[in-house]
C-alpha cells in the first residue's frame, strides 16, 4: 500500500488515465459476477427443488464458494464465461414452478450485486486512486502499476533524484501505456447511480 | 598464397571444459578455411586425449607449461608462412558467424592497421573489453567498458591504445615486422606492450566494434590468485622499467584544470569528458575543483570519480606555480586561477554576460567560450581580452545510432523532451503545445523527462495547473530519474524524435547526444546550440522576438533570452510527425555530422591548437 492518508480525487485531467485503468476494473467486476454466474448455472440444472428450497440453496453455495476461492491476488485472468445450456422443454405445470423459481434466483443475484456494489463505493472511498488501480489490475489479473510513476497522477512530489536503468524504466513505461489485452468479458449488471460526490474510475 | 590465410592459435592449459566450449562455439562459426592450432600448453588433465580425437583442429603439445608468451610465440611459429595470425584465449565462446570476416575486414581496412582487438563482454553481458590504456603515473592497464551493462557502446571501429590479446587479429606484416610476443613477460602486459612495439613500427591498434564475444576472464588461471598477482606485478615492474619514459613523452602539454567533476552538472560532465579527451590527445592534466567553501558553490567535491583515467588525473599533484591554468566554470570563479598563464572558460544561457563575471574576465590572459553566441555576449558586456570560441563535444561511442533500443511496443510516434523544470526549459510550452496539436486517439506521445530539485516548485501542480485536455496529445513523465548517463544513448534511441524549446542555452548537450544517436530534432533558434543545429540536420524553431530573461537564476538579470513561437512549434511537431521519412533522414544527417565535426576529440583538438598558440607566443 502507498502510504497516501487521503483518498486522491480524480480530477477532469486524470480522466484519461482513469479511462485507461476502466478496462481492468470492469473486468475484475465481470469476474465477480461470472462467478455467480457460473454457479446459477448449476443451480438451474437442480429442477427438482421448490422456490424456496432453490433460493436457499443460492445462498448456501455462494457462502461456500467465497470461503473457497482464492486469495483475489491469485487469481487468474478473467475468461469469457460460456453461454446457459438452453433449458429443456418443460410441462405446463412445471412452468409456473420454473418461474417462481428463476424470479428467486434473479432476487438472489441482485442482493448479491447489491452488496457487491456497495462494498466497491466503500473501497473507493478509502483507497487512495493507486492502491484503487493496483487492486483492480490484480483483480484482473494484470500486473501491479509499475514502481515508477509515468504520470502526474501518480507520482510522489519529491526532490530527490531516484537511480534508475534505462531499459528497466522503458519496459516499465511501455507496459504501463500498454497493458496486454484482455478477452472480452460479458457486461457486467449495472449498477445504480452513486449517491456519494466521489467521481466514477470504475466505468 | 597456397596456405590458409588466417591461422587461429588458441592456447589451452587444463581446464578442458572451458577449450572445449571454445572450439564448440568456434566450429559453429565461418572460419573460412582458416587454420585452428590448439597449443597445449604442457596439460595434465584429459585436454591432450580430447584434443587428439578432434580431427580438424591441429594440436601442438608442449611438454610443460610455458607460460602465455611462449605458449602463443610457438602457436605463431607453427602458423602457416604468410598467414595473418589469430590469437585466442581458450576461455571465450564466439557467438558471431561471421566474426572472423569481419575482423580481417578490419584488419585490411587501412594499411597501416596492424593489429585488431573485439568487443568482449562477460557472461553475465557486462561490457569488459572496448580496447585498453595505460598511464604512465600508474603503469597499470586498464580495459576500456568498465564493466558497464552492454548497450552497444563501442560498436564502430575505433583507433586504440591497445587490446586484450584474449583476441587479438595480427596482420602477418607486423609479426614478420617486430616478431612474436616479448619474451620480457611471461604473462601479463605483453599484450599492451606488443601493441606499443607495433605502433612504434608504424601500425595502429584498432577496436572492431562489430564483433562481441563472450569472455569468461581469468577462467584458466581462476582459483589461484596469489600466483596471479605475482606474475602480474613482476610484469608491471618489468613494463614499467621498458615503457615510461616513452609514454610520459607523449605529452606535448601541461595544464593545470580547475573545474567541476563529480556533481550532476553540465560543466562537470562536460568536464570529464574534455580531461579524458585532453589526456588522449597529448595534454597533461592536473585537475584541481575549483568550488568549495567560500565560494558561489560551497559543497566539498567527493574524491571518487568512479573512473579511473580521472581518478589518476585528480591524484597527480598540481605545480605550485603552474605555467597555464584553465577555469572551466562559472565566471565568477576566474578569480580562482593559480596559472602564470590564465584562461577563464566558461559560458551562459542569455545574451550577456553579469558585471562580476566579465571584470574577473578581464584579469585572465584570455577568455574561451564555447559558442559564437557567448563570444558576441561577452564581447557586447565589455571583455577587452582576447576570446576564443572553443566548442564542446559528443562521445560518439556512447551516443550513435547503433545503440541499443528500447521502443514502445505500441508503434506509437514517441518525442522526447530533457530538462530540469524552470523558466528557460520553458516546460509549459512545450507540453501546452504538444496536447493542443495532438488528440489523444492519435498515435503519437510526449516523453519528458523532468528533474525538479526546487523545494519550492511542485512540477505535479504545475501541470495541473496547465489544465490539460484529456482529449488531447498524450504525455508521459519520467520524474526525477537519474539514469547513468552512459545509457543515455539508450533511451534516445528508443523514441522518434527529440524537442527542446528553451529560452536560452549554454551549450545543450542532451540535444548535441540526441542528434548523434540520429534522432530528428526540434530546437529553438536561438542559443549556444545554434553551433550545430541547422536545416540540414535539425528543425530551428523560430523565435518571436528576445525578451527580458526572468527567472530564479540571477545571472540572468538584465539580459534577454528567445521567445519560441508556439504556432510554429505546434507546425514542426505536426511536421515531424507526419513526415517520418523527411525526419528520419535529417536525424541520420545529424549523426553523420556529429560523429564528423562534434566529437570529444574534436574539442580537445581545438584546445590542443590553442595551447600550441599559447607556448609559441
Amino acid at each position: 500500500m502507498v502510504n497516501h492518508p487521503l483518498p486522491v480525487k480524480v480530477g477532469a485531467g486524470q480522466r484519461d488515465a482513469a479511462v485507461r485503468e476502466a478496462a481492468p476494473r470492469e473486468a475484475a467486476h465481470a469476474h465477480g459476477d461470472a462467478g455467480v454466474r457460473e454457479a446459477g448455472h448449476r443451480e438451474a440444472a437442480q429442477r427438482e427443488a421448490g422456490h424456496r428450497e432453490a433460493a436457499q440453496r443460492e445462498a448456501g453455495p455462494r457462502e461456500a464458494r467465497a470461503r473457497e476461492a482464492p486469495a483475489p491476488l491469485a487469481r487468474a485472468p478473467v475468461t469469457p464465461t460460456a453461454p446457459p445450456a438452453p433449458l429443456a422443454p418443460v410441462a405446463p405445470i412445471d412452468a409456473e414452478l420454473q418461474i417462481a423459481r428463476l424470479e428467486g434466483r434473479v432476487a438472489a443475484l441482485e442482493a448479491a450485486l447489491e452488496r457487491r456494489s456497495s462494498e466497491l463505493r466503500v473501497l473507493q472511498q478509502l483507497l487512495c486512486r493507486r492502491d484503487l488501480t493496483h487492486w483492480a489490475r490484480l483483480l484482473a489479473g494484470l500486473p501491479p502499476l509499475p514502481q515508477v510513476a509515468f504520470e502526474t497522477g501518480f507520482w510522489q512530489e519529491t526532490r530527490e533524484l531516484a537511480m534508475a536503468e534505462v531499459p528497466e524504466t522503458l519496459a516499465a513505461l511501455w507496459s504501463s501505456l500498454y497493458p496486454p489485452q484482455l478477452p472480452r468479458s460479458s457486461p457486467s449488471p449495472s449498477s445504480p447511480a452513486l449517491p456519494s460526490p466521489i467521481p466514477q474510475t470504475v466505468r | 598464397m597456397s596456405g590458409p590465410r588466417t591461422t587461429i592459435v588458441i592456447l589451452a592449459w587444463n581446464h578442458w571444459q572451458l577449450t572445449e566450449r571454445c572450439l564448440e562455439t568456434l566450429a559453429a562459426t565461418d572460419l573460412e578455411g582458416a587454420e585452428v592450432i590448439v597449443v597445449d600448453n604442457g596439460s595434465t588433465d584429459e585436454t591432450p586425449e580430447c584434443l587428439a580425437r578432434i580431427s580438424w583442429v591441429r594440436t601442438l603439445s608442449l611438454p610443460k607449461n610455458l607460460g602465455f608468451v611462449r605458449g602463443n610465440n610457438a602457436g605463431i611459429a607453427a602458423a602457416a608462412a604468410g598467414s595473418d595470425v589469430v590469437l585466442l584465449n581458450n576461455d571465450v565462446e564466439l557467438i558471431q558467424r561471421d566474426w572472423l570476416r569481419r575482423l580481417a575486414a578490419c584488419a585490411h581496412s587501412a594499411p597501416d592497421v596492424g593489429v585488431v582487438g573485439c568487443r568482449m563482454v562477460l557472461p553475465d553481458g557486462r561490457l569488459l573489453h572496448a580496447g585498453t590504456y595505460i598511464m604512465p603515473d600508474t603503469s597499470w592497464g586498464q580495459q576500456v567498458g568498465s564493466l558497464e551493462r552492454d548497450i552497444g557502446q563501442h560498436g564502430g571501429t575505433e583507433e586504440v591504445e591497445g587490446i586484450v590479446f584474449a583476441c587479438a587479429y595480427i596482420r602477418r606484416e607486423v609479426l614478420d615486422q617486430i616478431g612474436g610476443l616479448a619474451l620480457d613477460f611471461e604473462s601479463y602486459f605483453e599484450d599492451t606492450d606488443f601493441c606499443l612495439r607495433a605502433r612504434r613500427a608504424g601500425w595502429k591498434t584498432v577496436l572492431c566494434g562489430e564483433v562481441t564475444l563472450i569472455h569468461d576472464e581469468h577462467g584458466s588461471t581462476q582459483g589461484d590468485g596469489g600466483a596471479m598477482m605475482q606474475l602480474f606485478q613482476g610484469s608491471r615492474a618489468i613494463f614499467r622499467r621498458k615503457w615510461r619514459r616513452e609514454l610520459e613523452a607523449r605529452y606535448h602539454h601541461q595544464v593545470l584544470w580547475q573545474s567541476i567533476m563529480n556533481f550532476p552538472t553540465g560543466y562537470a560532465m562536460s568536464c570529464r569528458e574534455l580531461l579524458r579527451a585532453l589526456e588522449v590527445g597529448g595534454v597533461r592534466t592536473v585537475y584541481r575543483y575549483v568550488y568549495g567553501p567560500r565560494t558561489v558553490f560551497p559543497p566539498v567535491e567527493p574524491e571518487q570519480t568512479g573512473d579511473y583515467r580521472l581518478n589518476v588525473i585528480r591524484a597527480r599533484p598540481a605545480p605550485r606555480s603552474p605555467e597555464v591554468a584553465v577555469v572551466y566554470g562559472q565566471g565568477d570563479v576566474f578569480a580562482r586561477n593559480r596559472g602564470r598563464y590564465k584562461i577563464g572558460f566558461t559560458m551562459l544561457e542569455v545574451d550577456g554576460f553579469p558585471r562580476e563575471w566579465v571584470a574577473q574576465a578581464n584579469r585572465m590572459n584570455e577568455v574561451w567560450v564555447p559558442s559564437e553566441f557567448n563570444r558576441r555576449g561577452f564581447v557586447e558586456c565589455g571583455l577587452e581580452r582576447p576570446i576564443h570560441v572553443v566548442p564542446l563535444g559528443v562521445d560518439t561511442s556512447y551516443f550513435h545510432p547503433g545503440i541499443a533500443a528500447y521502443p514502445n511496443p505500441a508503434g506509437e510516434f514517441v518525442f522526447l523532451a530533457l530538462f530540469e523544470w524552470g523558466e528557460r526549459k520553458e516546460p509549459s510550452l512545450l507540453i501546452r503545445s504538444f496536447n493542443d496539436e495532438f488528440s489523444a486517439r492519435e498515435p503519437v506521445r510526449l516523453l519528458c523527462k523532468v528533474i525538479n530539485r526546487d523545494p519550492t516548485v511542485s512540477v505535479k501542480e504545475e501541470i495541473r495547473r496547465l489544465r490539460l485536455r484529456p482529449a488531447g496529445g498524450k504525455i508521459s513523465y519520467l520524474f526525477n530519474l537519474e539514469f547513468p548517463h552512459y545509457q543515455l544513448g539508450a533511451l534516445y534511441r528508443s523514441v522518434d524524435a527529440f524537442v527542446s524549446v528553451s529560452r536560452g542555452e549554454g551549450w545543450n548537450m542532451p540535444l548535441m547526444e540526441a542528434m548523434a544517436c540520429g534522432l530528428p530534432a526540434i530546437a529553438t533558434d536561438w542559443g549556444a546550440h545554434q553551433e550545430f543545429v541547422h536545416e540540414g540536420v535539425a528543425y530551428p524553431l523560430r523565435v518571436r522576438k528576445l525578451v527580458p530573461a526572468r527567472a530564479k537564476c540571477p545571472y540572468y538579470d538584465g539580459f534577454r533570452w528567445a521567445d519560441p513561437d508556439p504556432e510554429h512549434l505546434r507546425f514542426l511537431l505536426r511536421h515531424v510527425y507526419e513526415h517520418r521519412d523527411e525526419a528520419r533522414a535529417r536525424g541520420e544527417a545529424a549523426a553523420r555530422e556529429m560523429a564528423a565535426r562534434w566529437t570529444w576529440e574534436d574539442a580537445a583538438r581545438r584546445i590542443v591548437g590553442r595551447l600550441a598558440a599559447i607556448a609559441a607566443a
